[in-house]
């Protein structure tokens, strides 16, 4: 650096009236061109009378790095620099905790979101089960095991044909209405939700229909491919 | 606040290429208080959802711990000890609900005497249906295991029960008790 200084120095003072302008444009002082139109004499005699940078004269002054400060020093006033530097600290600091803070909202709200869709995908699927008539009996044991995996979608799958025909024989129609349905545990892949459903089962036994009252716990799942939530144990509390 | 300088000083070239090259520049002051403003709020917003997310949870895990002895206090009583069974019950409610409660256990005092009528309450679940940081409605399955003398051993009840838990002092209390 300190030699390119002193090169760029030696070449203004060797220059003649009339030089282009490109020397000048090495020049540090960037900030003091004056206009073109300027005559170049009083350019040369304004440039010389600035404080020079690098020690010209005498190469072995000083180090390179306190040129640098000189010229920064009147480039931005300290005030400014300081207030500048303060704004980026803020600015970075604003930015991790946004960071930080983004994130564990992003997770709280994630969470929630499954927390609904395994709510929602437990009282549909546990409708689905009370609610089954002889007239649609295989379109009814279809939407249940559509919702259904795991052990649950086993057993069901295994006791199916004679669950379709006892509901047959008997000519059953049910229907079922969920009450309430609450969370017992739940992470992002899985919960345990409770199911309160009332149910109006007519059979050949009860034509006008009987009052069944259901307290009904499941387990869910999410299925990685699909996304959706199933139903991989259900069960009656007693 | 070293490195912060050379950061300073590193970005103003860049700043002074801007300004020779075109006419219009970005003042860099305003620019970074306005960015500064924005990450802040951004920050806000996020630390907010959080911590009302974490409320609740707070809310959540209280309210259900207290909600499985109150249940039982609630909907236990036996006739030789029904004022103390009541007494019991009566810190684990608040508001008109304990107002309902006195009535309830009033109107049933004589009866329970009469019956000699002793009633267990088990929960064996509870799941929760909503939640906020001052509200947590809780669905309860709750077994009472009735003895009295028109009934021969024990008979029991497969209740489902709404609870609604609120905030009192420290304490989570039953706001309301909904038998569904």
């Amino acid at each position: 650096m300190q030699t390119r200084e002193e090169r760029t120095l030696k070449l203004i003072k060797g220059a003649k009236p009339g030089t282009p302008g490109r020397n000048v444009r090495r020049r540090a002082f960037t900030r003091h061109v004056p206009p073109p139109e300027e005559p170049v004499e009083a350019l040369l005699k304004k440039l010389d009378s600035e404080p020079v940078d690098g020690p010209a004269d005498d190469p072995t002054a000083s180090s390179g790095t306190a040129p640098v400060t000189e010229r920064d020093a009147p480039a931005v006033p300290r005030g400014r620099r300081v207030l500048i530097a303060l704004l980026v600290a803020a600015l970075a600091a604003g930015l991790a905790a946004t960071g930080v803070f983004g994130h564990r909202w992003y997770a709280d709200r994630s969470l929630d979101a499954a927390h609904q869709a395994a709510l929602a995908a437990a009282k549909q699927t546990t409708v689905n089960f009370v609610s089954v008539s002889a007239s649609s009996v295989d379109r009814d044991l279809q939407r249940i095991s559509a919702g259904a995996t795991g052990e649950f979608r086993e057993q069901f799958t295994r006791g199916g044909p004679q669950v379709r025909a006892a509901v047959v024989e008997n000519k059953v129609e049910s229907r079922g209405s969920v009450l309430r349905a609450g969370l017992v545990s739940g992470d992002r892949r899985s919960a345990v939700v409770l199911v309160a459903i009332d149910a109006t089962v007519k059979n050949v036994n009860a034509p006008d229909g009987r009052a069944s009252h259901y307290r009904i716990q499941v387990d869910m799942a999410r299925d990685g491919r699909s996304g959706k939530w199933l139903v991989s144990r259900l069960q009656f509390v007693g | 606040m070293g490195s912060l300088g050379t950061l300073t000083r590193r970005l103003r070239p860049r700043l002074r290429r801007t300004t020779g090259s075109g006419p219009r520049r970005i003042p860099l002051v305003p620019a970074l208080v306005a960015a500064t403003l924005l990450a802040a709020a951004a920050a806000g917003a996020g630390w907010y959802g959080h911590d009302r997310a974490e409320q609740r949870d707070t809310a959540v895990r209280q309210s259900l711990a207290a909600a499985t002895a109150a249940a039982k206090a609630i909907f236990s009583y036996d006739y030789r000890t029904f004022d103390t069974s009541v007494a019991n019950g009566r810190t684990f409610v608040t508001g008109k609900f304990a107002d309902e409660y006195a009535q309830t256990t009033a109107a049933l005092k004589a009866t329970a005497a009469t019956q000699q009528a002793v009633v267990l309450a088990e929960v064996t679940a509870t799941g929760v249906v909503t939640a906020t940081a001052s509200r947590v409605e809780l669905l309860v399955y709750l077994n009472q295991y009735r003895r009295n003398v028109s009934t021969a051993g024990e008979k029991v009840d497969q209740n489902r029960v709404v609870l609604t838990m609120v905030p009192v002092g420290g304490d989570w209390k039953v706001g309301q008790a909904t038998a569904i």
